[in-house]
């Protein structure tokens, strides 16, 4: 059965009908809940639409953007469920995200955070324009073990070895986990090792995984 | 030929002593005459001098008003970053919501005090090589203008879930693109490029651009000018089709990694397409491979009367070395040789 409505709303997602997505996920929810809905409907199928999106080029940020607006809408949903338990709230993770120095490119950035907070992580989104020392600075006072630094153009993306230099010269090197994101890195995978990238994820949803990589590969 | 004579044959599908080429070097100009970048983006003078030496070096078949789209944001009142090597880039859309749309005044360009920068280069250029060569103009669409008033995601939220705000949007840039275009194409614009920088297949789906469609073609048939649509960049093959029959679209310019068969056939047997070397690639291949790379381009559409062979996305970059731009006219000319018997 859960395979059967998993495949329904990956269809809506590949559709970008966010009206009978969320009409798949309330249904499963009103016989279960919005959290298990979060955890065995929306992220498996979240899963095979990124799997999808990677083999089909032809998937726009248009739908992404819808799938990130679906995403969030079982989110408040959740998060509705969660105030009235919030002891019983599970976390991934922490996670620091923005864009890096110079970039205002932030509809990646905030995709990434919506996919990362429906998966369970705490996000602190830093928003458009972040220097190095600000992505350290949160990082280390939230306790976050990866920080994702996304950029859109070449130009900008060369910012991001500056956040490199300084993670590595304050003794965080394989600590603290710098992913790195953005239409450049797709274009260019080479970028990802010049601007000293821990690792890039294709799309948004694939940046989940990412992130669990490097929280797994943090020495902290 | 004159590079003009060239291209109106071409667009004709007649006969032409070479292929025409067309070389993205709006901003390899200011390393020409030695031009601080921040003074050649906005003094219209500077930026002139920088296109006439682009067009003493290389000769090519165009010549191009400032390629930069963030300049069409510093216009309307963004801040603009510069940079040393690149063209500068906003530091930020125009607007944050929606309804600061209402603070711009009426939409003609002559509200717009920083168009002049563009219109005086084109009045310039136009006046020096009238009959000679071709000016193009970088200009928008009034639906992909708005990604320079309130950047990417937020004109892209407007337009999924906003139909009275998408309404509103459009009301403005309707007549204020109409109204620049009309000044661009009256100061000498012989060509408006339009690249498609929020309607392509990277960022919305076709049934987004098919549901414009009626408007891009109103707007364009009430362009009275020449347009080239242009990918700027971005994927565009798969699009292509539906832009073939826009009124008054003459020619199309594909990506560097897009098939020019696959576009041809897509866009019929007479219709102009360009491309298709990476501009922005060219700093980082040798003079050689440059050069063999443009003789398979031109191999390939030797055959094609409608084709014109032009660097595709963004501008050649700052640091090219000269010999490498240089190579694909030595190509050029070689082809040339090798199929009319002349250079």
């Amino acid at each position: 059965m859960i395979s059967q409505q998993i495949e329904s709303l990956l269809q809506a997602l590949k559709a970008s009908d966010r009206h009978a997505a969320n009409d798949i996920v309330d249904e499963y929810a009103s016989e279960n809940n919005y959290e298990d809905a979060l955890k065995n409907l929306l992220e498996p199928a979240l899963l095979l639409f990124g799997e999808y999106w990677m083999k089909n080029p032809d998937i726009s940020l248009a739908n992404g953007y819808i799938a990130g607006k679906i995403a969030e809408d079982v989110l408040l949903k959740t998060a509705e469920e969660y105030n009235n338990r919030k002891d019983e709230k599970i976390y991934k993770g922490i996670a620091i995200v923005g864009n890096i120095e110079d970039d205002y490119h932030s509809l990646g950035r905030r995709l990434v955070s919506v996919f990362l907070e429906a998966s369970g992580w705490e996000v602190h989104d830093l928003g458009n324009d972040v220097l190095p020392e600000e992505f350290i600075d949160c990082a280390l006072d939230k306790g976050a073990k990866v920080i994702g630094a996304s950029a859109m153009m070449f130009v900008n993306a060369k910012n991001i070895k500056k956040l490199r230099d300084e993670i590595d010269s304050r003794g965080y090197k394989d600590k603290l986990m710098l992913a790195v994101g953005g239409a450049i890195f797709n274009l260019r995978p080479e970028l990802v090792e010049k601007v000293g990238g821990d690792g890039t994820a294709p799309n948004a949803i694939s940046a989940v995984k990412l992130f669990k990589e490097l929280s797994l590969r943090s020495k902290l | 030929m004159n590079s003009f004579e060239r291209i109106l044959a071409t667009a004709q599908g007649a006969s032409v002593d070479r292929k025409p080429f067309s070389l993205l070097l709006s901003l390899y100009g200011a390393g020409i005459i030695n031009a601080p970048l921040k003074e050649y983006y906005s003094n219209s003078e500077l930026y002139y001098e920088g296109q006439c030496a682009v067009y003493e070096t290389f000769k090519p078949d165009f010549i191009f008003a400032p390629f930069s789209i963030p300049l069409l944001g510093a216009a309307f009142g963004s801040e603009l970053k510069y940079f040393e090597d690149f063209p500068p880039n906003l530091r930020k859309p125009v607007f944050s919501n929606l309804d600061e749309i209402r603070t711009l005044p009426p939409p003609k360009a002559e509200n717009f005090p920083k168009l002049k920068y563009f219109l005086d280069i084109v009045q310039k250029l136009s006046s020096k090589y009238t009959n000679q060569a071709p000016v193009a103009a970088i200009t928008l669409n009034p639906v992909d203008l708005p990604i320079v008033l309130f950047g990417l995601d937020k004109w892209l939220e407007i337009v999924l879930f906003d139909k009275t705000g998408t309404k509103k949007v459009l009301d403005y840039t309707i007549p204020f693109c109409l109204d620049y275009n009309s000044s661009l194409l009256a100061n000498g614009t012989t060509f408006l490029v339009m690249p498609p920088v929020f309607l392509n297949p990277s960022i919305v789906t076709r049934e987004i651009v098919e549901n414009f469609l009626p408007i891009i073609n109103s707007f364009n048939s009430e362009t009275k000018g020449y347009i080239i649509n242009h990918s700027g960049g971005t994927r565009y093959l798969p699009f292509i089709d539906l832009y073939k029959d826009s009124p008054n679209t003459i020619a199309y310019v594909v990506s560097g990694n897009e098939d020019l068969k696959i576009a041809r056939d897509k866009l019929g047997p007479k219709k102009i397409l360009a491309g298709n070397i990476d501009g922005p690639e060219l700093i980082n291949l040798s003079p050689e491979r440059i050069y063999k790379k443009t003789m398979e381009i031109l191999e390939l559409m030797q055959d094609d009367p409608y084709f014109i062979f032009a660097t595709s996305n963004a501008d050649i970059p700052l640091k090219t070395p000269i010999e490498n731009i240089r190579m694909i006219k030595e190509a050029i000319k070689e082809k040339a040789r090798i199929t009319y018997g002349r250079s």
